[in-house]
């Protein structure tokens, strides 16, 4: 029974966290690819972004969030919410617009980003250093134990509350994205355009709010993205750079273009990524009687270590691409 | 009008003239700058030398999406739906410009094109190529306009289709909106055109009614196939 509320802590419920974030992350991305037709590379640091107005908002305001009963982290996140979102309007007007006016070709804007990605990841080393940094250092972290009533299980289902709060926020923001882009008239034009962006232009869709109100949706649930996954593990500087990847490839997985594909491809990656690095010999362990002597079970069996994490990513994205080229629903064609 | 991309003009001088409500269509063999044409009455192609007047007023320099709210819609040959949005939302799309209540209009669109209405809710790319026709123009029915500019509406559909879309666009226009339409099934065409344009070379060759250019033995039997 232990071996089972194992595998549910390591697996289960890590798999949806880090799904979730990559979820949040490879929406902005593949909505930013659907309107403007660039990989955006500085996506991810937008979300180390939002961590660190988080921060910052934490240590100016110490102990906010116990008015409400929340981690003060969390209750900040509006703020780095919306923080995100102006910025990430007006790096598009200070940087990827001007480009468009000239009518440059999708590559150099993707090499635009790569710029504006060392250039944020340097402002953000400039102002908080290199130092990790941790929400809760003044405050505890509630943690929630689940007992299971099984006879022989004596270990719990752990969960915090930082957890608690991500999985609820990814819902809710999964929610509203898609009442916005299904139920308003931006939505469906922000949609019609990334089908279809010569017909859009001709039809009167004014393409300029479409693109802005496609950065603050980006800028928004990376900020999100940031500031829960920060809550839940340590925030360092290089966090954008084990984004980076999974949240590309979930976005790839899922369809480009296509946001219910990237929230799919970034649950599929967290799930793999999860499964991959677990310990399977502890599951072996209770059938260590039925297995023959001369069979030892080695004392760790997983699919790759730990620190090879990074390749998962690529394995899902190479057999997802040979089954489906296009992504699971059926993205744009790059 | 004299345009083209740049270099050589594609229309080297051509005429088009339409009066409200009536149906034009523009025929001529394959490179004779039908579409082109077409694009330079819209805008998408700034004409080198020439004008084009609406209802009076020098329209030559307003860029294409404000020419639709003058009330000019345009439907191009290609990719002329937003495939994954559904009927009901590419006609929303249509009328994207309009701040007033249109659900008349959608209910209008929905009487011209019937099969259109059970289909509301589908993905405007899973349908057929003919009801992916009726989306397009149905689109730019949105707006209301005065004069519905359609780029090869018929090309490649099954003949059946080719004769529901024509019955069509005559309905549509009889309920005053000036059409001109590019075809190659030029015969169809030419029989519900008021006036049908023959280019050639991007030149004028014939400009007559419908009847009398497929009447005429020399059209016939350089255009139409004998």
């Amino acid at each position: 029974m232990n071996e089972l509320i194992f595998f549910i802590n390591k697996v289960i419920i890590s798999g949806t966290i880090i799904g979730c974030i990559y979820a949040l992350g490879a929406v902005g991305a593949t909505l930013v690819f659907g309107i403007l037709r660039f990989a955006n590379f500085a996506h991810a640091d937008m979300m180390t972004v939002g961590a660190f107005v988080a921060l910052v908002f934490v240590s100016w305001f110490p102990g906010a969030g116990s008015v409400v009963g929340l981690p003060t982290g969390f209750v900040m996140l509006p703020v780095a919410m919306v923080f995100v979102a102006i910025m990430s309007v007006a790096l598009d007007r200070m940087f990827y617009r001007p480009l468009r006016e000239r009518n440059v070709k999708p590559i150099l804007l993707l090499v635009a980003s790569i710029g504006v990605m060392l250039m944020i990841q340097g402002l953000v080393r400039l102002f908080a250093g290199t130092a990790p940094r941790h929400f809760f250092s003044a405050e505890k972290k509630d943690i929630f134990r689940i007992e299971l009533p099984f006879e022989l299980s004596t270990r719990d289902i752990v969960i915090t509350e930082p957890q608690i709060l991500l999985i609820i926020t990814t819902i809710v923001c999964i929610f509203c994205l898609h009442r916005f882009l299904t139920g308003t008239r931006l939505g469906k034009a922000m949609r019609a355009m990334s089908d279809n962006p010569d017909l859009a232009l001709i039809t009167g869709i004014n393409t300029d709010r479409v693109v802005s109100a496609t950065w603050m949706i980006a800028g928004t649930l990376a900020a999100a993205g940031g500031v829960l996954l920060s809550l839940d593990v340590i925030l360092k500087p290089d966090l954008s750079f084990n984004l980076l990847l999974p949240i590309f490839a979930a976005a790839i997985v899922g369809g480009v273009g296509r946001p219910y594909g990237a929230i799919a491809g970034g649950l599929l990656v967290g799930f793999t990524e999860s499964l991959a690095i677990f310990n399977w010999s502890i599951l072996l362990r209770p059938l260590a009687p039925y297995i023959p002597d001369w069979v030892e079970i080695p004392s760790k069996l997983a699919f790759v270590p730990t620190e090879y994490k990074i390749v998962v990513p690529f394995v899902i994205l190479i057999v997802v691409l040979i089954w489906r080229p296009t992504g699971i629903f059926r993205g744009q064609v790059l | 009008m004299v345009s083209g991309y740049g270099g050589e003009p594609i229309l080297q001088g051509v005429d088009i003239a339409l009066e409200a409500g009536r149906i034009g269509v523009i025929v001529g063999p394959n490179g004779a700058g039908k579409s082109t044409a077409l694009k330079s009455l819209f805008g998408l192609i700034s004409l080198d030398q020439g004008r084009v007047l609406f209802d009076g007023t020098d329209i030559t320099l307003v860029a294409p999406d404000k020419r639709v709210g003058l009330g000019i819609g345009y439907v191009p040959q290609e990719m002329n739906i937003f495939p994954s949005l559904t009927v009901q939302e590419n006609l929303e799309m249509g009328a994207i410009i309009r701040d007033d209540d249109f659900s008349h209009v959608i209910d209008q669109t929905f009487e011209i094109f019937p099969p259109l209405k059970d289909k509301r809710y589908s993905e405007a790319g899973q349908l057929s190529g003919g009801q992916r026709q009726m989306v397009a123009i149905g689109r730019a029915l949105m707006v209301e306009p005065r004069l519905l500019l359609l780029d090869e509406p018929t090309v490649g559909l099954s003949p059946a289709f080719v004769q529901d879309i024509i019955e069509r666009i005559t309905s549509i226009a009889r309920s005053g909106v000036g059409i001109l339409v590019v075809e190659q099934n030029a015969r169809r065409a030419l029989e519900i055109a008021d006036t049908g344009f023959v280019l050639a070379g991007g030149k004028n060759l014939y400009t007559d009614t419908g009847e009398n250019l497929l009447n005429d033995p020399e059209v016939a039997r350089s255009f139409l196939g004998g």
